[in-house]
């Protein structure tokens, strides 16, 4: 049983299956890319044929992200992370704690980098200036003395062997805060013209619906446009009512969300609702021109037995634009109907509705707003996670980790010493570095 | 005062590729002359090239707020071309500055006029100054921006660097142990290529969390899978493999230098291949 454990220990702790995780997440990802995710099952059938898309169907391909399968192997990329940390951290924390302050003259002798310089005058006074020197140059090194010789220790850029693992536990971090997200999160929208109220919101994945703790009321809402047509801001002016209140109250813009209790709605889109009011323009050869402005189905008296209504409107009939449908009355009496485009107001030529000829000017449409509503409590784990992950990363890489140790034989007969230095990475950095140390060392040495 | 007319921008923007051309061929005849002056100059026509283009960038966003859009010029294809021109390039000269590899400056002033001359004379790319939508106004986008696009000119120079190792390398071998005496030794190509690729990495992942932050504070949901954002996640972990391959199983030299020069493709699908190539699969209406 032990040695089972042990072998799943062991696997888990490689960085082969690491490498190997990753290289899998990558390529399962790239799918995800190619295949469009989230399109309604008919676009799929329509390109791939019913037996095609059942097969890839069953195996959640069309929404992959979020098939068991992607995410067992996030999964066991997160215990591989957590294993292989876990194993590694004692040896990190005692090289902290316990580092290698006396190297015997053999191991150093291994070394691509180490050099052994001769020096004059007496051992004692050779040492003092010599970790003098070394201050000076480099750093002030740990001196332990024995009854072979005295070694002398240097280490620089110890921190960076620390930021790996910064960076590997906050990606446990990251998804602990991704699993709290998942669990006790919610990701819904609601629609509102202004207005309308309301606490129901449906999610975004499943389409369920959430009872919120407090309901939502539009008060206004404004899109503002650009010259061309593009939409430049749009706002909502949003109340949170709760037990009867008003508890909270505030503009929402694009990227500037509202937070209540832990649920945060944002301004994610807008709608056309119809039209509010519609303008026209009535034309009478000798009265002149006047301005109305007409709600839907509102009558209109234009003489004293005949009056108008705007009955319907589309912004697009048959490809001619925004059109209405006007209705004339005599008395309560529906009499006629007939169309008005507005970009061509002179579609009916002469033709008059008593007396007056028509012009339908613009309709003021009216949107609804669109807001998303959520709830990320884990979301603080994730960006805490994200911070730590960079900072690990910079820890990593500002620095790198090099060790260098010396040794003078207590023997006096043979005046050398032996230096001798690695680094854990940037391998031609520290080759220029030490070549210069030796360099002064020589220099120091003579002096 | 410069007159802003509306060309202003374009019009420096469009000198400053030809003077990038003209570096190049300095450069270009300093490789095959080896004359110390040819490299000096072609850095001295380089920065000024990339003088001129900061100018345009900035006439650009002075001409946005005359537009009444007021916003950074790195908003479409047209900016986002002349804006990784200038990141290329500026890295190009902080590298050059720190690592003295000159020589880099041949690909990266092709690399800078390619991507301007496509950005000037595509059809596809319109150079019109647009307005941005709602979505898009957010410091976090900028920050979003910036750190991606100099991630990806650091890779780029690393990328460079490790073609470079391989030339030299080649060399060494088939000359009997020569050395290329106008490139840096292997032994330095290949570190300076893994420290821009850790520069890149750690910008990269800043471009990833502010890319989610903004989208965390537009939608309210830091991740959602989209095609852009899942690439930048696997040129990010394409880069990781290679930090772990060289840091746990002591990869580097030849081994490095490839695996660093396929990655580049990975940063180069993430910046373009995501708009051109994925945009067309997922028409599935009409296919
Ligand atoms: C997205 C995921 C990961 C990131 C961002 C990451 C990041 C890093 C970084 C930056 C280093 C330092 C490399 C260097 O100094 O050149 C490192 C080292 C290392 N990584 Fe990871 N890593 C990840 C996943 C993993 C996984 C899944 C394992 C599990 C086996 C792992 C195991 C190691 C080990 C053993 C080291 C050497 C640590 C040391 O210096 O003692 N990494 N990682």
């Amino acid at each position: 049983m032990d040695k089972i454990l042990d072998r799943i220990w062991r696997f888990f702790s490689s960085v082969k299956l690491a490498i190997v995780l990753i290289l899998l997440i990558i390529a399962t990802a790239i799918i995800g890319t190619v295949i469009q995710q989230g399109l309604p099952d008919e676009a799929y059938i329509q390109h791939y044929g019913t037996a095609t898309f059942n097969i890839l169907n069953s195996i959640d391909i069309f929404d992959m992200y979020h098939s068991w399968w992607f995410e067992l192997l996030l999964l066991t990329f997160i215990v591989n992370v957590l294993v292989c940390t876990w194993e590694r951290l004692p040896a990190i924390f005692k090289m902290f704690s316990n580092p290698t302050l006396k190297l015997p003259l053999e191991k150093m002798n291994a070394f691509k980098e180490k050099e052994t310089i001769s020096y004059s005058g007496t051992r004692d006074a050779f040492i003092k200036k010599l970790i003098q020197k070394l201050r000076e140059i480099y750093k002030a090194p740990i001196h332990n003395d024995a009854k072979e010789g005295d070694y002398l220790y240097l280490e620089k850029g110890r921190v960076a062997r620390f930021g790996p693992y910064v960076t590997h536990i906050s990606l446990i971090i990251i998804f602990v805060g991704v699993l709290i997200g998942s669990f006790f999160g919610f990701e819904g929208y609601l629609n509102l013209v202004p207005g309308e109220s309301s606490s129901i919101v449906r999610t975004i994945r499943g389409n369920k619906k959430i009872t919120l703790p407090f309901s939502i009321q539009c008060n206004h809402f404004n899109v503002e446009f650009y010259k061309s047509g593009i939409p430049k801001a749009y706002k909502s002016d949003l109340s949170i009512i709760s037990d009867g209140n008003i508890a909270a109250r505030k503009v929402i813009d694009v990227n500037k969300p509202l937070t209540y209790k832990g649920i945060t709605i944002y301004q994610a889109s807008y709608g056309q609702a119809g039209a509010s009011s519609f303008n026209l323009v009535l034309q009478n050869g000798r009265k002149g021109e006047s301005d109305v402005s007409l709600n839907l189905n509102q009558q209109y008296k234009i003489t004293n037995d005949t009056s108008i209504a705007v009955l319907d409107y589309t912004q697009n009939y048959q490809g001619f634009g925004p059109t209405i449908l006007l209705g004339v009355y005599k008395g309560q009496k529906l009499v006629n109907t007939s169309i008005y485009l507005q970009k061509y107001p002179d579609f009916h030529g002469a033709e008059a509705v008593g007396g007056y000829r028509i012009k339908f000017v613009k309709a003021d449409e009216s949107f609804y707003t669109g807001l998303q509503v959520a709830k990320d409590p884990g979301a603080p784990y994730v960006a805490a996670g994200a911070i730590m992950l960079i900072l690990g990363l910079i820890m990593s890489f500002f620095s790198y980790r090099r060790r260098i140790w010396i040794f003078i034989p207590d023997d006096t007969s043979d005046k050398t010493f032996t230096i001798a230095g690695v680094a854990d990475r940037n391998k031609y950095s520290f080759e220029m570095e030490f070549e210069k140390i030796i360099q002064e060392l020589k220099k120091g040495v003579k002096e | 005062m410069i007159n802003m007319s509306q060309h202003t921008n374009t019009l420096l923007l469009g000198i400053a590729t030809f003077v990038y051309v003209g570096a190049m061929f300095l450069y270009l005849f300093g490789l095959v002359f080896r004359k110390k002056f040819l490299d000096i100059s072609g850095f001295v026509v380089f920065v000024g090239a990339f003088l001129i283009e900061t100018a345009g960038l900035i006439a650009r966003w002075i001409e946005s707020y005359h537009l009444e859009y007021g916003h950074i010029p790195i908003t479409n294809l047209y900016e986002s071309l002349i804006f990784l021109s200038w990141t290329i390039a500026l890295t190009y000269i902080i590298v050059d500055l720190k690592y003295k590899i000159r020589k880099l400056g041949f690909p990266v002033s092709l690399t800078a006029f390619i991507f301007m001359a496509y950005a000037s004379f595509s059809p596809d790319v319109s150079s019109r100054i647009e307005p941005l939508v709602p979505a898009l106004k957010s410091n976090w986008l900028v920050f979003h921006v910036i750190t991606s696009f100099f991630g990806y000119a650091f890779f780029a120079l690393a990328f460079g660097a490790s073609v470079f190792y391989l030339i030299s390398d080649w060399y060494t071998k088939h000359t009997n142990g020569k050395v290329l005496s106008y490139l840096p030794s292997t032994k330095v190509l290949d570190e300076i290529s893994y420290k821009l690729i850790i520069i890149g990495e750690i910008l990269l992942a800043i471009g990833i969390i502010t890319g989610a932050a903004w989208a965390d504070y537009a939608w309210g949901r830091y991740w959602s899978w989209d095609p852009k954002e899942t690439w930048s996640l696997i040129t990010f972990l394409i880069y990781v493999v290679y930090l772990h391959l060289r840091y746990s199983w002591g990869w580097h030299g030849r081994a490095a230098a490839i695996f660093a020069i396929l990655g580049f493709a990975f940063v180069l699908f993430t910046y373009l291949g995501v708009n051109l190539v994925l945009s067309g699969l997922h028409s599935y209406g009409s296919a």
